[in-house]
């Protein structure tokens, strides 16, 4: 089993035929998908955004399409559009930007429902470095002011620990190492002993 | 459903409309010929089946009595016959009123006494379609000299009228599936179109239900569009062809069924057709159920 399945467990894209996936205590097979991605945002490596549709409407139609009035849509969207850095290009298409600010809508799109945990598959694994740190700058903050959990699946070590958190490693479908602090910290703390 | 759902979801629907416009406006006039045959059938069909309840109440079998026995003799045997629901005396005088104002009730005495028409008896069949063996029975008995009835008019008129219903059903039923795999075939574009659009509404935590809203929407509004577009043209042509059927049988003025009647059936049936295949389309692609 690799990460990008790992992830999919989580947010009930695949149902896991062994063992449980229990998230904040409850067992994700006894919850509906819908419900339980309704408290979770999901960001992928490509942005999956809407070409016809402008930022502000990229971001505002995760809210609409689950029914919340307009005015709330619109307030959460400016604020979320304030966070991610795009407020100045909010009526712009997708093909108006650029590959970092895209992946940016992409996440405020994540981010409208307030989720309790954003699931991340290789969010930055197509942005040069500039952009990987805006992205990752977001991350923080939204950990930093809302208490999210962000689960954040990469193979790049750099922004493993540039994050510098909990890291788990997966080897062959298995974990490989759980601990604190970045990519080397097992082998630093392996070293140490 | 809140309303807002319901004002995002009719809003999707206008925009998918208008992003796929020539697949839209190809949906539409396809499904709005096949509710104009579909109604145009449905009408005929309607009408034919008036007309043999027509020609029910027209066969009629008239009785001539033997010179010298009174109609009033055979009143009660033809009364008590198997297969007939009445029997009445019809005056020979009464017939020549008739035709007094047809003639000229001056052209008429000349050529004909005032007693030229024997009384007759008209008999009404309970089953018009079993008129030979209750005609044939009136022929045995005594006393009856002739038996007239429009033999050959009636049973062309019921098996022509019958062939057309039974054909009119089976096109009704064809042009119905023809509109269904038109309907389901549009929507079943419209959901290739918005493949990333249901992806983020699963994403976001819409439920299957939520996601199929759009699409049923959406065939809702070009099933009625359809719909409306139709029952105009029933409309406006309706009453013209109701006025050239009884300008060329004025027997059917008060029997033809209106084509209001056919265009309610139309402005159901357009939106309940988009709807189903807009239903199946969806299903096929997003699934029932919220696993």
């Amino acid at each position: 089993m690799g990460k990008s399945t790992l992830l999919k467990l989580l947010y009930k894209e695949v149902v896991a035929d062994q063992g449980k996936v229990i998230i904040g205590g409850d067992d994700v097979a006894k919850i509906p998908g819908s419900k339980l991605r309704r408290s979770m945002g999901i960001i992928f490596q490509n942005f999956r955004l809407l070409e016809k549709k402008t930022a502000f409407e990229n971001i505002a139609y995760g809210a609409e399409v689950l029914a919340m009035p307009p005015v709330e849509v619109r307030r959460r969207t400016m604020e979320i559009l304030e966070l991610v850095g795009l407020h100045e290009k909010a009526h712009r298409l997708p093909s108006e930007l650029s590959g970092g600010e895209q992946q940016r809508v992409a996440v405020g799109r994540s981010l409208i429902n307030r989720p309790k945990l954003l699931v991340a598959d290789e969010p930055t694994g197509d942005l040069d470095p500039e952009n990987t740190d805006r992205v990752l700058d977001i991350f923080d903050r939204v950990y930093r002011d809302h208490k999210t959990t962000i689960v954040f699946a990469t193979h790049a070590v750099d922004v493993v620990n540039r994050l510098s958190r909990r890291v788990i490693r997966l080897k062959d479908g298995r974990v490989e190492s759980d601990t604190m602090g970045g990519y080397w910290a097992d082998d630093k703390q392996a070293g140490a002993k | 459903m809140n309303l807002w759902a319901i004002f995002y979801r009719l809003r999707e629907a206008r925009e998918g409309i208008a992003r796929n416009t020539w697949a839209s406006v190809a949906t539409v006039v396809l499904l709005t010929l096949t509710l104009l045959m579909f109604g145009g059938f449905l009408w005929l069909n309607a009408n034919v089946a008036q007309v043999a309840t027509l020609l029910e109440r027209q066969v009629q079998v008239r009785v001539f009595p033997l010179e010298g026995t009174a109609a009033e003799v055979l009143l009660p045997q033809l009364q008590a016959l198997p297969g007939v629901k009445g029997a009445k005396i019809l005056e020979g005088k009464l017939v020549y009123e008739q035709l007094a104002p047809v003639f000229g009730r001056e052209t008429l005495m000349n050529a004909l006494p005032a007693d030229a028409f024997a009384d007759s008896l008209s008999v009404e069949l309970a089953d018009p379609t079993q008129a030979t063996p209750v005609v044939e029975a009136i022929r045995g008995m005594t006393g009856v000299s002739d038996v007239i009835w429009g033999q050959g008019f009636a049973e062309v008129l019921y098996r022509i009228s019958n062939g057309i219903q039974k054909g009119g059903i089976i096109l009704i039923i064809g042009f119905f599936i023809a509109a269904l795999l038109m309907s389901l075939t549009a929507m079943q574009l419209a959901v290739l179109n918005r493949e990333v659009e249901i992806q983020i509404q699963r994403w976001v935590g819409v439920g299957p239900w939520g996601i199929r809203g759009q699409f049923l929407v959406e065939a809702f509004l070009l099933g009625l569009f359809s719909s409306i577009l139709a029952g105009a043209v029933f409309l406006y042509t309706g009453e013209m062809i109701q006025k050239i059927i009884i300008s060329l049988v004025p027997f059917m003025s008060n029997q033809l069924t209106s084509p209001m009647l056919v265009i309610g059936v139309v402005l159901v049936t357009g939106p309940v057709l988009a709807l189903l295949g807009g239903g199946l389309a969806s299903q096929r692609a997003i699934g029932m159920g919220d696993k």
